[in-house]
Formats: structure tokens, C-alpha cells, sequence
């Protein structure tokens, strides 16, 4: 009995599915993992405007192989028209982000971290989105951006869970793919749906009116197996303080493994490493 | 009157059984320096089975699994990893009473469950297994029952493709003897 137990344990412990952490590494030397608040610049425009400095860690994502081509294919026929499938899905592996915040100064001060990120298709930096509203409140980051207080020569240790960073993913395909309000896509809980309802692109209201037209329905509704997954991940660090934080991700490969065992130190070649353009709304309120 | 002296009762001897043999184990292992800095000491099961191929000397296999706090400068701060270690060993031993002795040695594979430790440079990245090579020592004690005995032992072992990790295993065990020799 005492045997059993013992050998039930060893096998528990050897399923269980450890994250990978991956740090800044070599096959992408512009990725930054460490930020001292000394380097912010200033970022957005006009009342928005604030400053922040900004690093990024890349998804060790591996080039689709012939085999996973196959497979993306295969679920590609089942997808109603339209229905893109992407290289890197939601349901592929899941990512966190960890981080630690020092505070250099004799003081306490203030924090916000906002994450935004990439897919394959669009980046999303909310600095670059101007909305036309007088009073509209600035782009949002698509989790954090909320004040933490750090005491005087103080560290902080903090986590953006995997169901956030599942969260932000799916309001980046909603809002690029889905045309998709971006206040709402961030304020709303899409971390468990099944799928998503692309709508008409938001317009500015027509002449002699307030109000922007109605979004319609377009297209065939996007099924979760077809959601785009980040392959890169941005940290927005905004304080008054001098501050440092460091961070990494963990990533957590389940069907179908693309995520690279070297991690970052990877040999460049074997990774796939996409910085794609940064999605602007055609319009925003 | 003279005296009738009493028969003296010998007690038997304490009869160990040797042949096959079980042993499964509770222990902690507590990595050395310079793993030390970036890793906890951590609760130990492990298994072993083997034969006693001589009264004084038996062959083994074991297989282990301990579980470690990283505490490598954060990020990352709480996570634990777990080194998974199986091998073959021989133990040289003798007996008196119901005291054994042993020494033991011998070599096997280790893995690591993440690479938490990479950051430290413990591992290299995408490294997970490494050979791995031990020796140490125990006293066992022999129940009435000659099929069962417990001990304890400790034994150091090396990792050398883990930046040369070293740690003591430190165990209490029950072992079950199957042979009636």
C-alpha cells in the first residue's frame, strides 16, 4: 500500500506540465526584459500623452513544420468561409508573465504596468491610437495599467496570470480581426468563448450627426479554435519614481508543441520571430 | 542447600532474510554550494529494488523524485522543480546483531522537470538530463521479522552537466526482504 502511494506520487509529479521560462535572449537582441524607468519617454499625444518606457519578450514560437501544416489544414476545411486559421492558436499553449519591480528611491511611489502584445497578423501599442473624442479616455492597454503602490527602496513582485494574458489575446483578435469596439473588447470577459461575431469597421458619423452608424454582423462568426495567440508580449512601465522592473514570460506548450526548448536562445533560424505592424482602428470614438 | 544456577536463556539471533529486496524511502535532499543559493532543500521519495548477491554485497536500482523552491534572484519567485533520478548501484555491508552497515556507489540519469534554474546558469537552455553519479552510507536496523528491516541513509551525489550540482540525499527507509536465506 505504502509502495503504491510512493509510485502514484512519482507518477503524479512526472505529468505535471511545468511551465518554460523564457528571459531575453540572443536571437532577438532588440526584446528587453529589463527597464529602468530613468530611459521612459514621453508616448501618446496631447492629453494622452504620458511617459513610459517599453520592453518586449518574443513567444519562442518554432516555424510551422510540414506535419503542423497538415494539421492546420485539416482544421482549416472544417471553418466556416471566411474563418482564417492561424500559425499560432490559443488552445496551442498558454503564456504568464512574472515581473519584479524595485524602487531605487528613498520614497514611495507609484506604478502602472500595462501588458499589450502582438499576434502573427497585428500589434497592438495603444500609443499610436489617437481617439477623436475631446473628452475620450486614451486607447486601452489590454491588461494591468492599474496603480500599485511600491514603498521606499521597496521590490514588488507581481504576475500577469495565464488567464489574463488568454484574456488580452483574444480582445487583440477581436478588436483587429473582429472589428470589435476596443473599449469594449477590453472591458468585456471573452476568456472562456466559444467564438466571436467579426463586425463592420466603425465609422465616423455622418455629417450632421453625433452618433456613428450601427456595426453589422460580417462574415461568418470566429470559432475559438481559429483565435490568434500572442507571439510577443509588451510591457508598458509608467512611474514618477526611479524604478527598475524586471520580467519574464512562462509559456506552457499543450497540442500540437511549437514553443522551442532553447527559448529566446534559440538559434534564430529555428524561430519564428514576427513583429508585425500596429493595428489603428479606421475610426475610433 | 547448593545452589541450582538458573539455565541462562540465550536470545535467539536476529535472523535477516536475504534475496530480493524492496526499500521505499522518505527523505529531503539539500543541494550544496553553489546550487544552494538558487535552490531549497526539498522532500524526497524514492524506490529501490535489488539482490543481495552475496550477504555482504547487493546490486540495485533505484529510481527518486525530489521537489525544490527556486530561489534564484527573482523573477520568477515561488516556483518549485522537480529532479527525477534513476540509476544502478552496488553496496558493500556487513553485520552485527541486528545492525547493518553499508556503503554504497554507483551511477544513473537525472532530469529536471523545468528550467527555472536556467536563468542561474545551472542548466543550459534546452538542457533537461544529465548523467549523474552518488555514493554514500547507512545503518539499518533488523525488526523481529526477519523479511523487514528500516535505516537510514545518506548519500551524496553529482550532476555534472547541471553545472556540476552537488547535494546530499538524506533518507529513512523500509526495506523487505523476499529471499528466506
Amino acid at each position: 500500500m505504502i509502495r503504491s502511494a510512493i509510485l502514484l506520487g512519482i507518477l503524479l509529479a512526472a505529468c505535471a506540465n511545468d511551465p518554460q521560462y523564457v528571459d531575453c535572449g540572443a536571437s532577438d537582441t532588440m526584446d528587453a526584459c529589463h527597464l529602468d524607468s530613468a530611459d521612459a519617454v514621453m508616448m501618446g499625444t496631447g492629453d494622452n500623452a504620458f511617459s513610459a518606457v517599453l520592453g518586449s519578450i518574443h513567444v519562442p514560437v518554432k516555424p510551422e513544420t510540414a506535419d503542423l501544416t497538415k494539421k492546420r489544414m485539416a482544421l482549416q476545411a472544417t471553418m466556416p468561409a471566411g474563418v482564417d486559421v492561424p500559425l499560432y492558436k490559443v488552445d496551442q499553449y498558454d503564456l504568464s508573465l512574472e515581473y519584479t519591480v524595485k524602487n531605487l528611491d528613498d520614497k514611495p511611489g507609484t506604478i502602472k504596468i500595462g501588458l499589450n502584445g502582438a499576434n502573427e497578423m497585428f500589434t497592438w501599442d495603444p500609443s499610436m491610437i489617437m481617439p477623436v473624442g475631446d473628452e475620450s479616455p486614451p486607447a486601452p492597454d489590454l491588461a494591468g495599467d492599474v496603480p500599485i503602490d511600491i514603498q521606499a527602496n521597496g521590490e514588488y513582485d507581481g504576475l500577469f496570470r495565464e488567464d489574463q494574458l488568454l484574456e488580452a489575446a483574444i480582445d487583440l483578435d477581436q478588436i483587429s480581426r473582429g472589428n470589435i469596439n476596443m473599449y469594449r473588447a477590453t472591458l468585456t470577459v471573452d476568456k472562456n468563448a466559444d467564438s466571436f461575431q467579426p463586425l463592420s469597421a466603425q465609422m465616423p458619423p455622418p455629417v450632421g450627426s453625433n452618433d456613428p452608424p450601427m456595426q453589422t454582423p460580417m462574415g461568418s462568426a470566429v470559432p475559438r479554435a481559429a483565435f490568434r495567440n500572442f507571439i510577443r508580449v509588451d510591457v508598458v512601465f509608467k512611474t514618477e519614481s526611479h524604478m527598475t522592473i524586471d520580467f519574464n514570460l512562462r509559456v506552457r506548450p499543450h497540442v500540437n508543441d511549437v514553443i522551442h526548448d532553447m527559448g529566446m536562445n534559440a538559434p534564430a533560424g529555428e524561430l519564428t520571430i514576427l513583429d508585425p505592424a500596429a493595428y489603428v482602428p479606421a475610426y475610433t470614438p | 542447600m547448593p545452589s541450582v544456577a538458573e539455565p541462562v536463556i540465550e536470545p535467539p539471533p536476529r535472523v535477516a532474510s536475504t534475496g530480493f529486496f524492496a526499500e521505499g524511502a522518505l527523505g529531503a535532499v539539500t543541494y550544496l554550494p553553489h546550487t544552494s543559493k538558487d535552490a531549497n532543500t526539498g522532500p524526497e521519495l524514492s524506490l529501490r529494488i535489488g539482490r543481495d548477491v552475496f550477504s555482504w554485497f547487493s546490486l540495485g536500482l533505484y529510481a527518486a523524485a525530489s521537489s525544490h523552491e527556486a530561489t534564484l534572484p527573482p523573477p520568477p519567485t515561488g516556483q518549485w522543480f522537480q529532479l527525477y533520478r534513476g540509476g544502478a548501484d552496488g553496496r558493500l555491508g556487513g553485520r552485527i546483531g541486528a545492525i547493518a552497515f553499508f556503503v554504497e556507489g554507483g551511477a544513473g540519469i537525472a532530469m529536471i522537470s523545468s528550467n527555472v534554474l536556467e536563468k542561474a546558469m545551472v542548466t543550459d537552455p534546452g538542457e533537461k538530463y544529465s548523467i549523474t553519479f552518488h555514493g554514500g552510507a547507512g545503518l539499518e536496523y533488523q525488526l523481529e521479522n526477519r523479511h523487514y528491516a528500516v535505516g537510514v541513509g545518506v548519500d551524496g551525489f553529482l550532476v555534472p552537466q547541471f553545472a556540476t550540482m552537488k547535494a546530499i540525499d538524506s533518507r529513512l527507509y523500509l526495506r523487505y526482504t523476499y529471499g528466506g536465506g
